[in-house]
């Protein structure tokens, strides 16, 4: 999957920096409306038909649900600080961070707001999930089993799960999957609240 | 805002549809693999309109840098986030609860 991603990206850019006719770029905006309808739609098929989301999020209980809203919160908040020391906005950067890992959904829908905050959120939320993986055993090990779940984001919910459970145990199985669907759903607002789309 | 509403209606009838009209629990490959298309155009076309922008493709590298200090940013704040509130639950380092 990571490897295709990459292989489009990158046969995007030299497309379009080369030969790529104008006609494509003007048409790319319903290009990406079309294609970002079709892929939330079968991202919810899927939930739907593994059936889990709702049970799960029901037997979780409060505390667990103060997980996620405070990752997004200890997210965006660093997100606002880091804008010190970077050409961005806090706001910019605040919608860059909102992507919260999910790389296939959030530079698509910032593709309009400005192209090199899309880069940005590309790179950013790429990053986030490698660095995640990389840095979930050390996290585990050296300050707590559930801070691992706040790594990767989004993906905490289904790539991740084998990776936390590796470093941690069974029992911070329900944080990474609660935090990872809340913070899926928490992308398209956040990321559209602060690119004012 | 209508297009996020549209996005975030048809992710909920989507869940509805795979809910009650697919079989449960159940792998169901076209499903992947239409979300799968979905995503190279997407990302193709991003990459198109990176690319198709010079100052941007010229910039690339500057633009890595800052989305690398950007992400040990947002990852430093989740982790502390959370040590916070594990802490305020009375939580131990391994998750479980503090006697």
């Amino acid at each position: 999957m990571t490897r295709i991603i990459l292989f489009s990206v990158a046969a995007g850019m030299v497309s379009g920096y080369a030969f790529l006719p104008g006609w494509y770029i003007d048409i790319s905006e319903p290009v990406m409306i079309v294609g970002l309808s079709v892929l939330l739609f079968f991202v919810g098929v899927e939930l739907g038909i593994e059936g889990s989301a709702v049970t799960m999020l029901k037997k979780a209980g409060f505390k667990v649900l103060l997980y996620p809203v405070a990752i997004i919160i200890g997210t965006l908040t660093f997100a606002a600080l880091s804008a010190i020391f970077l050409p961005v906005t806090a706001r910019e950067a605040m919608a860059v961070g909102s992507g919260f890992g999910w790389y296939t959904l959030a530079p698509v829908m910032l593709m309009d707001y400005s192209s090199e905050i899309s880069a940005m959120s590309f790179m950013h939320n790429v990053m986030r999930e490698f660095l995640g993986l990389l840095l979930i055993p050390l996290v585990a090990r050296f300050v707590g089993h559930i801070e691992t779940v706040s790594l990767p984001g989004v993906a905490a919910m289904d790539i991740f799960l084998p990776i936390v459970e590796k470093a941690t145990s069974k029992d911070i199985l329900v944080y990474s999957f609660v935090t990872g669907l809340v913070m899926a759903v928490a992308v398209p607002v956040l990321v559209a609240f602060f690119a004012g789309i | 805002m209508e297009l996020l509403i549209l996005y975030l209606g048809l992710a909920f009838v989507g869940y509805l549809v795979g809910n009650k009209w697919m079989p449960r629990g159940k792998k169901v490959p076209w499903v992947t693999r239409i979300q799968m298309i979905a995503v190279v155009i997407l990302i193709f076309t991003m990459g198109a309109r990176i690319g198709a922008d010079k100052t941007i493709a010229a910039s690339l590298g500057s633009i890595g840098w800052n989305s690398l200090i950007l992400t040990l940013f947002t990852m430093t704040g989740s982790v502390l986030a959370v040590f916070l509130l594990r802490n305020l639950l009375g939580r131990d380092k391994r998750g479980m609860k503090k006697n």
